[in-house]
């Protein structure tokens, strides 16, 4: 391609050489054309610019290859920049174009379209000057693309010097650091870095100043009032047109959130992978997603076996149904709460649960699946069943236990132990037999039996010393056997070879032997069944619990047999010797006063008359110790009768103020007579035993006082004395048996009066009450119900 | 040979003591009086005598009291004859037909009174 070639006229008018050469040379493009828009000249810059060579006098308008809109449609020739001046008449204006090459590349360009007059003003033609602007244009969108991104940015984008100092903050800066742009320029970038942290900043300068990117450091940084925010940062270094690193650019983003989910999914996944739980989720068609070590423990599947398969492999076939209302649920949002139900393990085996499923969701809210958090109740089952079981053994022991223990009857104790241990093990019958093991060992005593009548057991031999009841009964053995006719010895033994003829069928066999406290096999509680396999461990465990109740209750029935004898004896006792002891006392008073009728000599007929008086005290201890031994045993008979106790309190006065010379008895028992119902030897012996107490307590008083006072249906007597009184404690212990004060030594007696009169007055359904003062005297005062005359009472109705 | 207007008292009493005591008193006081041991020994008496009062022991080492008293109650040919009981047991809930009771230790007299008392009512 030539100038010359291109080159058509110069403009008229122009000067020619020196223009002409100027034109072709300029950098800039420039062309002209005639009136009629036919092109007269273009230079070497409008050609490069155009990327073609028009031909003078046909190009018209314009040499470029196209003329295009912004959006890229054609301009079309009438309105390119000449046309619009020489066509239209338009005012010669500046205007910005685009144009397609034949590369098909675009340029943008800025025209300067102008009229060319000759001298005499008259119109020639027209110029055009060119200036490719496009890469200003893209220069500049890209900076304003730059400049909207860093605005819209929600990290903070900071530039700085190779100082420091910040030079540029965006939006997202403020939005983090806390500092608007106008406190952030030109500060040092230090105010956001934390003390311990400057070093990081130094050796970020450092890689910057060598032309090294930071990339993505997570680090902590403060804000404006001073908390700190976990960033990611990275930092480029920002070089000038020449490539001079003259500062950096700083992208922080703000982790927090991120740190907090990283660290919530974290511990999370902690917790998922830690927990003894199964924590399983399935998307909505019931697909397993993930898989914990705590489900792996549960149902015995490894991760790798189950994810993507169906739960159903994990639900027995008769619950599959569960799954479609669980997942129905699931589909509408519904959690299931602690749902117990079975499930199966890899083996097979099936395991109580307790599940709990809730909705998946995903960030806008969408259910997307289900995690189902599984707990084996398998020993909480277990315990509860147990539990169960224990509280209705328990209640089968207690029920047991107290009519055992309220028995003291051995008979009546085992027929309820085989009764209730033949139920409680469904056993066909039960019974127990004494160990009553000769030396040839034959026989063991049938005692009682449960479900069969006793006559089927009679007419047949004992169980004999065999190899399936010696243990039982020799080395207290608890004997179980599903099925006998397995059994070593089963159909061996003399004379039946097996069950006799007519005996029940027992294919399992249960045998405990009842042990008593010394160790000794009182008997055996034996058990049968037509069946095999009837008794479990758990029968053979509550036997062997009832079984020792039993023992105890036998011993207790023993113990007690053995006390009530001894206490019979010692009651038989007493009352022989009192009996015995009698006897001589008859002798002896009676001769004493026959001798005490002779005449006698003042002297003897004292003596006698004291040894008529030793003897009578003497019985009366006698009588006390057999009166003693009648209440212990329960035989103290009353005659009941009705008398006047005002009569007998005169009666039994008088006979005092004889027998009794040392002390006065000041006596005041009222008008009425006082009719009560009672054994009058009793209540005289009641009264007797407080006067002479009276009397024998009050060794330096002359004066007893008696009293009888009637007050509504109630009679009292009081008997008071001005003698050496009680103190608290002897008041306390004064009634019971064999007691005697401390200190009346001196005094005789075996410390049964008070004791016999309680119980006396007492059996009268009366009352009987001591006050005193230690060193001042006693007052004993009983109340006994008055009787109330029927007549009486039919004239009051 | 006992005079007619002796009254005849039968005595059945174990201990010798006691026995020859009452034996004592009541010859003292004109009675005709027959003492047994036992009640084997009472039992061997000829039916046909008749003593006009039982005195009777009630614990006996062969016997009880009660039951000769029981026999002797039921027998027309004894029937109204008055029997007293003794006893060192002073409550007797039974008397069985016994006409009295005296308790042992006994007053010498009382004894006396009663018998004497039971000898007039018959």
């Amino acid at each position: 391609m030539t100038k010359n070639s291109n080159r058509g006229n110069t403009p008229s008018g122009a000067p020619a050489l020196d223009f002409q050469q100027m034109f072709d040379e300029s950098p800039i493009a420039f062309y002209s054309c005639d009136t009629h828009g036919f092109l007269t000249y273009f230079n070497n810059a409008a050609e490069i610019l155009w990327g073609r060579s028009p031909v003078i006098g046909e190009d018209r308008w314009c040499g470029s290859f196209k003329l295009v809109h912004r959006d890229g449609t054609s301009v079309p020739s009438e309105e390119t920049p000449i046309a619009s001046l020489l066509l239209k008449g338009e005012q010669p204006v500046k205007r910005e174009i685009n144009m397609l090459r034949p590369d098909g590349t675009f340029r943008t360009l800025v025209s300067y379209p102008r009229q060319l007059l000759d001298r005499e003003g008259k119109l020639r033609g027209a110029t055009n000057t060119l200036i490719d602007i496009s890469e200003q244009e893209k220069d500049h969108l890209k900076q304003a693309t730059l400049s909207a991104i860093i605005k819209s940015s929600d990290d903070a984008i900071i530039s700085k010097n190779l100082n420091g100092e910040i030079t540029s903050w965006n939006p997202g800066a403020q939005q983090i650091f806390g500092y608007t742009e106008a406190e952030a320029l030109g500060k040092s970038i230090t105010m956001l870095i934390p003390k311990d942290r400057l070093n990081e900043e130094e050796e970020i300068i450092s890689n910057i100043k060598k032309g090294k990117k930071v990339d993505h450091i997570e680090t902590i940084r403060i804000d404006k009032w001073g908390r700190e925010i976990p960033i990611s940062l990275t930092v480029s270094p920002l070089k000038d047109a020449s490539g001079n690193i003259i500062g950096a650019s700083k992208v922080a983003r703000d982790i927090s959130d991120r740190t907090r989910a990283d660290e919530k999914q974290a511990r999370l996944s902690a917790i998922v992978e830690s927990s003894n739980d199964a924590i399983i989720s399935k998307d909505l068609d019931g697909t397993i997603l993930s898989w914990n070590k705590g489900a792996e423990r549960i149902f015995g599947y490894k991760e790798n076996e189950v994810v993507g398969k169906s739960i159903t492999i994990l639900i027995p076939q008769e619950r599959l149904r569960e799954e479609f209302h669980i997942l129905e649920k699931v589909r509408n949002g519904i959690s299931l709460d602690h749902f117990e139900t079975i499930r199966q393990h890899k083996s097979g085996r099936e395991i109580p649960i307790s599940i709990t499923v809730s909705p998946i969701k995903d960030s806008k809210g969408v259910i997307i699946g289900a995690s189902k958090v599984a707990r084996d109740i398998s020993y909480q089952v277990q315990a509860q069943t147990a539990r169960e079981k224990y509280t209705r053994n328990l209640e089968v022991l207690n029920t047991v236990g107290k009519s055992i223990s309220e028995n003291l009857d051995v008979q009546g104790i085992l027929q309820r132990v085989t009764d209730a241990t033949t139920k409680l093990t469904g056993a066909a019958f039960g019974a127990f037999f004494y160990n009553n093991v000769d030396r040839e060992g034959n026989t063991f005593r049938l005692f009682t039996l449960s479900g069969a009548p006793r006559e089927a057991f009679e007419h047949m031999a004992m169980p004999r010393h065999t190899e399936m009841f010696l243990p039982t009964f020799v080395e207290k053995k608890v004997v179980r056997i599903a099925d006998v006719r397995n059994h070593s010895s089963h159909g061996k033994n003399a004379p039946h070879f097996g069950m006799p003829n007519g005996h029940f069928t027992v294919v399992s066999y249960l045998a405990v032997p009842v042990i008593s406290k010394s160790g000794e096999v009182i008997g055996g509680l034996l058990y049968g069944h037509p069946e095999p396999g009837i008794f479990t461990a758990e029968h053979e465990l509550l036997v062997i619990n009832i079984a020792s109740q039993a023992a105890v209750s036998l011993d207790n029935s023993r113990l007690f047999e053995q006390v009530k004898s001894l206490s019979d004896k010692k009651d038989e006792f007493i009352a022989l010797a009192s009996h015995e002891l009698k006897t001589p006392l008859t002798t002896i008073k009676g001769y004493l006063q026959v001798l005490a009728k002779k005449e006698q000599d003042e002297l003897s007929e004292l003596f006698l008359s004291k040894s008529l008086n030793q003897v009578d005290k003497l019985n009366t201890l006698v009588e006390d110790l057999l009166n003693m031994s009648r209440i212990e045993s329960g035989r103290l008979d009353f005659n009941i009768e009705v008398f006047d106790l005002k009569l007998m309190l005169g009666e039994i006065i008088e006979t005092f103020s004889w027998s009794s010379p040392s002390h006065e008895i000041v006596a005041n028992l009222g008008q009425t007579p006082a009719l009560i119902e009672g054994d009058r030897q009793r209540i005289e012996q009641a009264v007797l035993n407080l006067m002479t107490n009276a009397i024998k307590y009050s060794p330096r008083a002359d004066k007893i006082f008696v009293s009888l006072e009637v007050v509504g249906a109630v009679v009292s007597v009081r008997v008071r004395d001005e003698g050496i009184g009680l103190t608290q404690s002897q008041k306390e212990q004064l009634f019971t048996r064999f007691y005697r004060a401390e200190d009346t030594k001196g005094i005789s007696g075996l410390g049964l009066g008070l004791y016999l009169t309680k119980q006396i007055i007492d059996r009268h359904n009366g009352k009987i009450e001591v006050s005193s003062e230690y060193g001042k005297g006693s007052e004993f005062c009983f109340s006994l119900p008055l009787k109330i005359e029927k007549i009486k009472k039919r004239k009051a109705v | 040979m006992k005079p007619i207007a002796m009254k005849e008292i039968f005595i059945v009493e174990d201990d010798d003591g006691i026995r020859e005591l009452i034996e004592f008193l009541l010859v003292s006081q004109q009675y005709s009086v027959k003492t047994f041991p036992t009640a084997r020994a009472f039992n061997k008496t000829v039916p046909g005598e008749i003593p006009d009062l039982f005195l009777l022991d009630i614990m006996l080492p062969d016997g009880n009291g009660l039951d000769i008293c029981k026999d002797l109650k039921k027998d027309t040919a004894t029937r109204s004859v008055p029997v007293v009981l003794m006893s060192a047991h002073a409550d007797i809930s039974r008397m069985e037909g016994a006409d009295d009771f005296i308790a042992k230790p006994f007053d010498v007299d009382e004894l006396l009174q009663r018998i004497e008392k039971q000898l007039a009512g018959s």
